[in-house]
């Protein structure tokens, strides 16, 4: 039986953190109004009707959802062409050492190799240069800071597909999938079919949280848009941090426009999931 | 009648309440309570006491530690200053210099934020600034001084030069001290570039016969760039000096954003994405993806052809229109910790050892703020001895084509312009 003190603590594990993001969230609000920071003019609307006004909040979400939405099935088709690799061909222990080495680069660095390789006077612009395939770096591809993100979205695979790929390994471990699919093929499936029939629908029941946890980190993520994104519109999260601190600080309100509006939409968006994951609950 | 209660004992009011929901409801009333008053205002600026001697400044900041934030993207400044700087500041007054690598608007942001949260004691002892930089934190007080004047190697410095006495306009009134002074050059591959455009049409002929062969950065030295840029369709430069003429802002603004759309699709990667900073541009010119970049340093073309940064056949050169000359310097925040100790290191830096030593070519190539004529006869020699560039013409020639800083409020709202006119518009 849990006693008072128990549920003070408890209370306080809850109250703690909830009351430091509202008070972030008022803070934000706040100087969002001029009624916060050094330089606060009074209560005005005026950030909140520039923001609207001006659309670059609302290109930023949109480049930032899509990116992500991208880099998320790009990663999952890539994660269970790995598994299936594996299951198939028997890559077995190499395939987990690369994919731990490259989870454990840091996506900073993800960011610049991803420039050093790609950009016109990068690794595999040079070694095209060198066998004759391009005559000069303008001839190059442009994927850096490029317009459709191409880099961006090979930056965020990346960073993601061995997060996926390695949580997909240990599903069909703990789950013994292998042995599912063993029987299957022995059955007369083949290999690829034992893995999309079988194995695949009971991967995607146990990754969809998951899923919805790299959509959200790619959506907010910082090192690979400030590196190799493009320069406009930018990623909401590149967008909130040049708004602190660049050009005039009478402008820096905009800055908490941009996060209010952001935490705002976040987390009606994370009330939203956690609804229909009751619903889930209730109807299972 | 009487109230059935009264017939009893007294009753107190105790609402049903949980312990988390107590526990939660007295957390709410703090924060509330927090909300308020968290800022002051009109606050003014932390005054440094001149009564204190010099020698006690010395004896109390020794053993003492001094965070510098300073723009740290070029190798051969951080090698010097993380090197010799260090160790003779260690040698010679036993303070540890360490470093935080912070550019113009993340200092201005961060020392904001802490004068915001009433943070009486900050992390940064001193900070290398100008400009706008300078503009901003003098306009929320976050700078403490006067102090220039307490500083023993201060009375060495050449302040009747109005490029060094002036920042962006702006009288440094002390809060500030000069370190080194600059001017902007532009840099061309002489293997690809034959004669280098010397007026603005000769420039604009150049960019439009080779097609994405020419671009600028969209930070501090691309800005400056475009500032330059600016003065030229301003029939009125003064109109940029101390007040801001809101008309000629605004024709002279127009008139530059119409220029650089005319030229952009005939930009490096037809104007759509611009280099993130000078380094980048540098990096462009060495691959061989454009054949100009830019300096605000003018020694630095000698520098990076040494370290590889830039090809050999680089050379620096000024155009006929000129370039904005300016000089940077050193401030101690209004929240340092060790504001003595920043004191000395900033009296150190300007010292004519470490002034002829910052100049050399082969270590940083920067411009001295001393009066020479002030110096004894030993110490001119030395200054005048200096190895003079190789591939950048002389100070006094730059000096010649010497535009002054416009006011800072030029450089934000460039900044701002730049973004809503040329990179959030579609071509």
């Amino acid at each position: 039986m849990v006693g008072p003190l128990e549920k003070i603590l408890g209370g306080l594990l809850l109250a703690i953190p909830a009351v430091l993001f509202l008070r972030m969230f008022l803070h934000g609000l706040q100087y969002s109004l001029g009624l916060k920071g050094l330089l606060q003019s009074g209560w005005t609307t005026t950030h909140w009707e520039a923001v609207f006004r001006s659309g670059v909040l609302l290109e930023s979400m949109a480049l930032s959802a899509v990116t992500a939405l991208i880099v998320t099935m790009l990663s999952l088709v890539g994660a269970i062409v790995l598994i299936g690799t594996r299951f198939c061909y028997g890559a077995g222990k190499s395939l987990e050492a690369a994919l731990l080495l490259a989870l454990s680069t840091p996506a900073i660095v993800m960011a610049m190799l991803t420039r050093l390789w790609l950009e016109p006077g990068g690794l595999i612009a040079r070694m095209l240069f060198w066998t004759g395939g391009i005559s000069s770096p303008a001839e190059f591809p442009v994927l850096i800071n490029d317009p459709y993100s191409l880099g961006l979205i090979l930056c965020g695979v990346f960073c993601s597909l061995p997060f996926l790929a390695l949580f997909f390994l240990r599903v069909w471990e703990a789950n013994a999938l292998h042995r599912y699919v063993s029987t299957a093929v022995l059955l007369g499936a083949s290999p690829w079919q034992a893995v999309w029939r079988i194995a695949l629908p009971m991967l995607w029941n146990r990754s969809r949280t998951l899923l919805v946890l790299i959509f959200l980190w790619n959506f907010s993520a910082w090192e690979g848009p400030l590196l190799v994104g493009q320069q406009s519109p930018r990623m909401i999260s590149v967008l909130i941090a040049d708004s602190t601190g660049e050009f005039s600080l009478a402008d820096r309100p905009r800055s908490f426009t941009y996060s209010t509006t952001y935490f705002v939409l976040a987390a009606a968006g994370l009330a939203v999931l956690t609804r229909r994951g009751r619903h889930h609950v209730c109807r299972d | 009648m009487q109230h059935p209660h009264n017939t009893h004992e007294p009753v107190i009011f105790l609402p049903a309440v949980s312990p988390c929901g107590l526990v939660l409801r007295v957390a709410i009333l703090l924060m509330l309570h927090s909300l308020n008053g968290c800022e002051e205002t009109d606050r003014q600026p932390a005054a440094i006491s001149p009564s204190v001697k010099w020698a006690d400044r010395v004896s109390q900041s020794r053993g003492t530690t001094v965070q510098l934030a300073m723009w740290d993207g070029d190798a051969s400044i951080n090698q010097w200053m993380r090197e010799s700087v260090r160790s003779s500041l260690r040698e010679h007054y036993g303070i540890e210099l360490k470093f935080s690598g912070l550019r113009g608007h993340q200092l201005v942001s961060r020392l904001m934020s802490d004068l915001e949260a009433n943070r009486v004691t900050g992390d940064l002892d001193l900070v290398w600034i100008n400009g706008e930089t300078f503009y901003q934190l003098r306009k929320i007080n976050a700078l403490a001084g006067p102090f220039t004047e307490l500083l023993p190697n201060a009375r060495l410095i050449d302040w009747q030069d109005p490029f060094i006495s002036q920042d962006f306009q702006q009288p440094v009134d002390g809060f500030e001290c000069p370190w080194g002074t600059v001017q902007m050059t532009i840099i061309y591959n002489e293997s690809t570039v034959a004669i280098p455009p010397r007026t603005l049409k000769e420039l604009e002929d150049w960019i439009r016969q080779h097609p994405g062969r020419f671009t600028f950065d969209c930070s501090f030295t691309g800005m400056t760039f475009l500032k330059s840029l600016l003065l030229q369709f301003s029939e009125a430069p003064e109109a940029f000096a101390t007040t801001l003429n809101e008309s000629e802002w605004d024709r002279c603004s127009n008139a530059l954003w119409s220029w650089i759309r005319k030229l952009r699709p005939h930009l490096w990667r037809e104007g759509r994405v611009f280099p993130d900073d000078v380094a980048q541009l540098h990096h462009l010119l060495n691959s061989g993806e454009v054949d100009f970049s830019m300096s605000n340093n003018d020694g630095e073309v000698d520098n990076k052809i040494r370290q590889g940064i830039l090809p050999p056949a680089a050379r620096a050169y000024v155009p006929d229109w000129g370039t904005i000359r300016n000089t940077h310097y050193l401030g101690i925040p209004v929240n340092a910790p060790n504001r003595n100790a920043a004191m000395l290191v900033i009296n150190h830096l300007i010292s004519p050892a470490a002034q002829l030593e910052k100049m050399n070519p082969s270590i940083w190539g920067d411009g001295t703020v001393l009066d020479l004529d002030l110096l004894s006869a030993e110490w001119q020699q030395k200054f005048r001895g200096i190895p003079g560039r190789e591939r950048a013409p002389s100070r006094t020639e730059l000096r010649k084509h010497a535009l002054m800083e416009p006011n800072a409020e030029v450089m934000i709202r460039i900044h701002e312009g730049f973004r809503r006119e040329i990179l959030e518009s579609p071509q």
